[in-house]
């Protein structure tokens, strides 16, 4: 591949990639941090471009998901936020409508992989197969994964929904 | 529930989904910087290390103070070191007299006249040290990586829009040693930084 093909072929799929790994970012960390990230996962893409698979989505969120996860090890959050709040822009969110606290506190109670495996589900709305790419795992645990954390949910549903005697609770926590 | 159920419930709770897509010009921009930063990937034959202790009060009160694009310079030198001399060991400059932080409006004359190196480039991991690929040498040694080193206690806060950020594109100049950040350094789409490197140089 020329360097003009490598080119082309880049421009013609990265504006999915971005918006989609946007969207990943914005839902799992603050505009700081996503912003950093999305750089780091576009450089890659490109420098990889040639090992990128044809489904090339999911593989964005793998590299995006091992980008975020080394950043969020390396950096004191709040302190990058405090220095930076002024250069945002595009990231930021307004919170979801109508808010579901009773959801939120039941995937708050779940374990970190059921939940992010249903976030990748619903959110992102892979397939087990996708998701799978994205987890570097096989098809097949995944799909057994996914089942779990779905029964999960349910069972947390329902543990919150009786304890808060399907009344709105207050003091939802956020996913 | 069934999945479809739970599938849409968690849906509505996506916090992404007010997520405005991109403007284009930033998607172009991104893009740019992307495949900028990846087209020089040769090895680092040659890397000089930049030492930047910037104090944190002096960055904030500046960036306060900025008008247009900020310039200021922090009140200790930078030491940009030939890394690949034999046993260089870390030189550290003292310190510049005084903390002053006004500047005058950066002259192309100005950089012409002091800066002994000065480069283009993008920014390609931060931690305790920057790296910058270099893309185009305007006065010095031929590199390909630069990397600035924070000193304990300094801040991240160093130009532009106050941090080195990967993928981001800076123009940097430096004298002997000492980064010239007074209006001469920052990030390389800072309205008029890219006329000035190409006046002096």
């Amino acid at each position: 591949m020329t360097s003009d093909d490598r080119r082309q072929r880049f421009e013609a799929l990265a504006p999915a990639v971005i918006d989609a790994i946007r969207r990943y970012l914005a839902r799992r960390t603050d505009p700081a941090t996503a912003d950093d990230v999305l750089s780091e996962t576009l450089l890659i893409c490109w420098r990889r471009l040639d090992e990128m698979p044809g489904e090339h989505l999911p593989w964005a969120y793998g590299v995006a998901r091992r980008c975020l996860a080394n950043a969020e090890r390396a950096h004191r959050r709040q302190e990058r936020l405090a220095v930076r709040i002024a250069a945002l822009d595009g990231f930021v969110v307004a919170p979801p409508e109508p808010a579901d606290d009773e959801l939120a506190a039941a995937m708050a109670g779940l374990r970190g992989e059921d939940a992010e495996i249903l976030r990748l589900w619903a959110w992102e709305d892979l397939a087990p197969a996708q998701i799978a790419a994205v987890l570097g795992i096989t098809a097949n645990a995944t799909s057994i994964r996914l089942h779990r954390a779905k029964q999960r949910l349910r069972d947390e549903l329902r543990k919150t929904g009786a304890a808060a005697g399907h009344e709105e609770s207050t003091e939802g926590r956020r996913p | 529930m069934t999945d479809d159920d739970l599938r849409t419930r968690l849906r509505r709770t996506d916090p992404a989904a007010s997520l405005a897509p991109l403007p284009p010009g930033q998607v172009s921009r991104l893009l740019e910087e992307t495949m900028t930063a990846g087209v020089a990937t040769l090895p680092a034959r040659r890397r000089l290390l930049l030492l930047l202790p910037v104090l944190a009060a002096a960055a904030a009160v500046l960036l306060l103070a900025g008008a247009g694009w900020l310039i200021f310079r922090p009140s200790d030198p930078v030491a940009i070191l030939p890394q690949a001399l034999p046993s260089a060991a870390p030189v550290r400059l003292t310190a510049a007299p005084g903390g002053n932080a006004k500047c005058r409006e950066p002259q192309a004359a100005m950089l012409a006249a002091n800066a002994d190196y000065a480069f283009a480039g993008t920014v390609t991991t931060v931690g305790d040290l920057v790296t910058l690929r270099v893309s185009k040498v305007y006065r010095g040694p031929a590199t390909t990586t630069v990397q600035v080193e924070k000193q304990p206690g300094s801040s991240e806060t160093v130009m532009g829009s106050g941090t080195f950020e990967v993928g981001k594109g800076y123009l940097i100049a430096a004298n002997e040693g000492t980064l010239l950040v007074c209006g001469y350094s920052g990030e390389a789409d800072t309205p008029g930084l890219l006329s000035l490197y190409e006046q002096a140089f």
